[in-house]
């Protein structure tokens, strides 16, 4: 299985990934709908440049009571018609991409926009161990 | 359509803010940006007043590509009557601002009046509120964003610092730190209305048909025509390399443009800039990143970009890239158009040096060249004089044949003497002297075209003018050199209608003669379209343009043809005629 | 003999990401065009030359020992 990766020495802070993504998935162009979250601006002491990806880790799809989320040839997968809008898979997911929203969540589908779309290479889609 | 329908006018004086409908018949013929601002302040100011007073307006401009997965579309097009020279002024700012006030819900936002005491804007989709800024007046742009960052969160902010709170005709406008709205003085203008920063936050987003599709065709563009040989000088190098085609050109400004070359280029060229380089940066929606995140010993910036390490380098015989860095900083920091400031700099060394006024300073020095943005931003010692502009200085202490300005806006790093097409640029700028109303010098001096005649020049000034007057309108960053054809395609595609190449000529056409209709209400005309006797009378002595001079009677040919070109007649006053055409 | 070639920008992709590169000239005057045609790199990606820190053109010949610049187009400064 290949899980989004960010190389955060590449990354200029276009916000193209956050586009794509929203674009793709939620037929809108609002950086906040995306399923990552890269960021890159200044503090007091600097640059700073930080990116939350989905890297597969699967916590969703233990956490989901009624196995909404589920892994589909490589790929996580969104049921919604069995989703209960409990959030729990928001709440538990350790880097804060899965998104609520007003009916059902949003989750990375591995759809490849993000990097498709970027323009240095910082994000990539690598093998990840999986059970 | 890709505009919000939302306009935000906000009454610093009352406190009172209001969303309104934008003007959709105005969008129809000036797009957004540059071009609708301009048409907003030519409609609601009255001809005649002080752009310092509480009757000037600031006006901050989105177009239809802002917010969207356009390559190039994050700039802000922010406009008012100019404090420096009281022409229309309309600058551009990168980074984030942009796109997040369209999220928040506004195509524009209108601010007027002038509030009583020092406050801040902060909108966060319809909430919208003016709090207090006592405790952010006299502090840096910088110090003023991480404290706003540290109150309010995840907002963008943009802010002055003591140079606009003083009223400097340089002052800036900063926002992350290092993106300025840079010239005319736009950052005099928040100070006057004790406007000290406006942060802000939005949760929405914009929608369009076959969102997918046009995402779809938008990469494919991104990869064939942005990311190409001729955009991608600017995440190679930035504009640092521009250094070295003016010095080969021999129109690098080099202490106060009294010559073309300066022998200690290679320190602050592309190559010892990539030397201090950190990381690049883009704007929102940006694939070419043209920004250099450097450090060298204590100083950081972003930066210095081409017009810093010209006229606050080899303009100043600095060559200490470590110092322009520095300066660089300060300036952002302060809140000084670094392009002015270099210019003032290099103007008070040569005056120095020459025993016209002693202002103690001389050319190639690195510890008064340092202290200089605090002097100048804060009025102080020299700063006193310096500050008021390099127009003023001359007025009062000599030396006018060199003070390098136009209509009172000091000039940017190419030497017309070297590039006539640019002298003509200069002259007929709209805000003063200006490369980027037209950059003709890239296809001239750094091309086929030869530089040192007058034939041709109107033609390919005027062109370029027009054509930027519709980029910074439907908003597209300059560096994306993309064709007419192109910005028709995606425009097309926006505003859900059929736009041809030759309907954006006319806008763009339409909106460069609005700006010179509002500065001829302010009654400028052809006596302002000139420029400092030393590009007419001194001859450049090194390098490529060792030996050259621009003529005062081909300047004269250039823009007698210019005007006849733009249906203008000999005193540069629009035509009857043309208004009507133009539906002006 | 040969001459210094230096890619500016993104050019230096027509010589395997190598911007500056050493090109023999033998014994012959070479024009620049031939040197440029020969890395392939289109005449339309290119803005000016430099011969020796001065602008040249692609007509211009060199014998050795010059070193030539090759810059891209810049849309904006």
């Amino acid at each position: 299985m290949k899980a989004l990766s960010f190389n955060a020495e590449k990354c200029v802070g276009c916000k193209l990934c956050h586009l794509a993504c929203s674009a793709q998935n939620e037929e809108v162009f609002n950086p906040r709908l995306a399923r990552l979250i890269i960021s890159s601006y200044y503090d007091r002491e600097g640059l700073i440049v930080e990116g939350q990806v989905c890297d597969l880790c699967l916590e969703c799809v233990e956490a989901c009571p009624v196995d909404a989320i589920v892994v589909k040839n490589g790929r996580l997968s969104f049921l919604e018609d069995l989703c209960t809008d409990c959030g729990l898979c928001a709440d538990i997911c350790p880097n804060q991409v899965i998104i609520k929203k007003d009916k059902g969540i949003g989750i990375c589908v591995q759809c490849r926009s993000c990097s498709n779309w970027c323009p240095t290479g910082a994000l990539t889609f690598e093998e990840v161990e999986k059970l | 359509m890709t505009y919000t329908g939302n306009v935000l006018r906000v009454n610093l004086g009352t406190g009172k803010a209001v969303k309104e409908p934008l003007n959709k018949e105005w969008a129809r013929d000036y797009l957004g940006g540059k071009g609708l601002s301009i048409k907003y302040l030519y409609e609601e100011l009255k001809p005649g007043i002080d752009p310092l007073s509480p009757e000037n307006k600031l006006i901050l401009m989105t177009g239809p590509t802002t917010g969207t997965i356009v390559p190039n579309s994050g700039k802000l097009a922010i406009a008012a009557k100019s404090p420096a020279t009281g022409t229309i002024l309309d600058c551009s700012i990168g980074g984030h601002f942009a796109p997040e006030l369209k999220f928040a819900g506004y195509d524009a936002v209108i601010i007027e009046g002038k509030a009583k005491n020092p406050v801040y804007l902060f909108i966060e989709d319809d909430l919208v509120e003016l709090r207090s800024a006592r405790e952010l007046w006299g502090k840096g742009a910088h110090e003023t964003e991480h404290i706003i960052a540290e109150t309010l969160g995840d907002v963008v902010t943009m802010a002055i610092g003591p140079a606009g709170e003083n009223l400097l005709p340089m002052a800036c406008i900063s926002s992350e730190l290092y993106r300025q709205a840079g010239r005319g003085g736009i950052g005099a203008v928040m100070g006057s209305k004790n406007l000290k920063a406006i942060a802000v936050w939005g949760s929405g987003g914009i929608e369009m048909p076959d969102i997918r599709k046009f995402s779809a065709a938008m990469n494919k563009i991104k990869r064939e025509d942005t990311m190409t040989d001729d955009n991608m000088w600017a995440y190679s190098d930035g504009t640092p390399m521009i250094v070295d085609l003016c010095q080969s050109t021999g129109i690098l400004p080099t202490r106060n443009f009294q010559d073309g070359t300066f022998a200690e280029h290679e320190k602050i060229n592309s190559d010892a800039v990539k030397n201090t380089l950190k990381a690049k940066k883009a704007c929102f929606s940006c694939p070419l990143a043209c920004s250099n995140y450097v450090r060298k010993g204590q100083s950081e910036v972003e930066g210095p970009e081409y017009e810093t390490l010209a006229l606050c380098g080899s303009n100043c015989g600095i060559s200490d890239l470590e110092a322009i860095i520095e300066f660089n900083r300060l300036c952002d920091d302060f809140c000084l158009d670094t392009i002015s400031v270099g210019n003032i700099v290099g103007f008070a060394m040569e005056l120095t040096e020459k025993g016209v006024h002693d202002f103690g300073i001389r050319f190639g020095d690195v510890e008064n060249f340092l202290k200089m943005p605090g002097l100048i931003a804060g009025r102080k010692g020299v700063g006193a004089d310096l500050a008021e502009g390099v127009r003023a200085i001359a007025e009062k202490y000599g030396g006018q044949e060199y003070a390098m300005q136009v209509k009172g806006l000091e000039i940017p790093g190419y030497d017309p003497r070297g590039s006539w097409s640019m002298g003509l640029a200069y002259g007929t700028a709209d805000r003063g002297a200006c490369h980027m109303r037209a950059w003709p010098a890239a296809v001239e001096a750094f091309g086929d075209i030869d530089p040192f005649t007058s034939e041709g020049k109107a033609e390919l000034v005027i062109g370029m003018q027009d054509d930027n007057s519709v980029k910074f309108s439907a908003i597209f960053c300059d560096f994306w050199a993309l064709s007419t054809e192109r910005m028709a395609e995606i425009l097309s595609l926006l505003l859900e209608r059929e736009i041809d190449a030759a309907e954006l000529t006319k806008i763009g056409e339409r909106i460069y003669n609005l700006a010179r209709l509002f500065n001829e209400r302010e009654g400028f005309a052809r006596k302002d379209d000139n420029l400092p006797e030393r590009v007419f009378n001194e001859v450049l002595s090194t390098g490529f343009t060792a030996g050259k001079l621009l003529p005062k009677k081909d300047y004269e040919i250039m823009l007698g043809e210019y005007y006849r070109l733009r249906g203008w007649d000999e005193n540069g006053i629009i035509s009857e005629q043309k208004k009507k055409e133009l539906n002006l | 003999m040969e001459i210094t070639l230096i890619l500016r920008g993104p050019l230096k992709k027509y010589a395997d990401d190598r911007s500056i590169i050493a090109i023999p000239t033998g014994d012959r005057r070479i024009q620049l065009s031939a040197i440029v045609d020969q890395l392939g790199i289109p005449a339309s990606s290119i803005s000016f030359i430099q011969i020796n820190g001065r602008k040249s053109d692609l007509e211009a010949f060199v014998e050795g020992g010059e070193e030539v610049v090759v810059n891209p187009r810049v849309a904006g400064g």
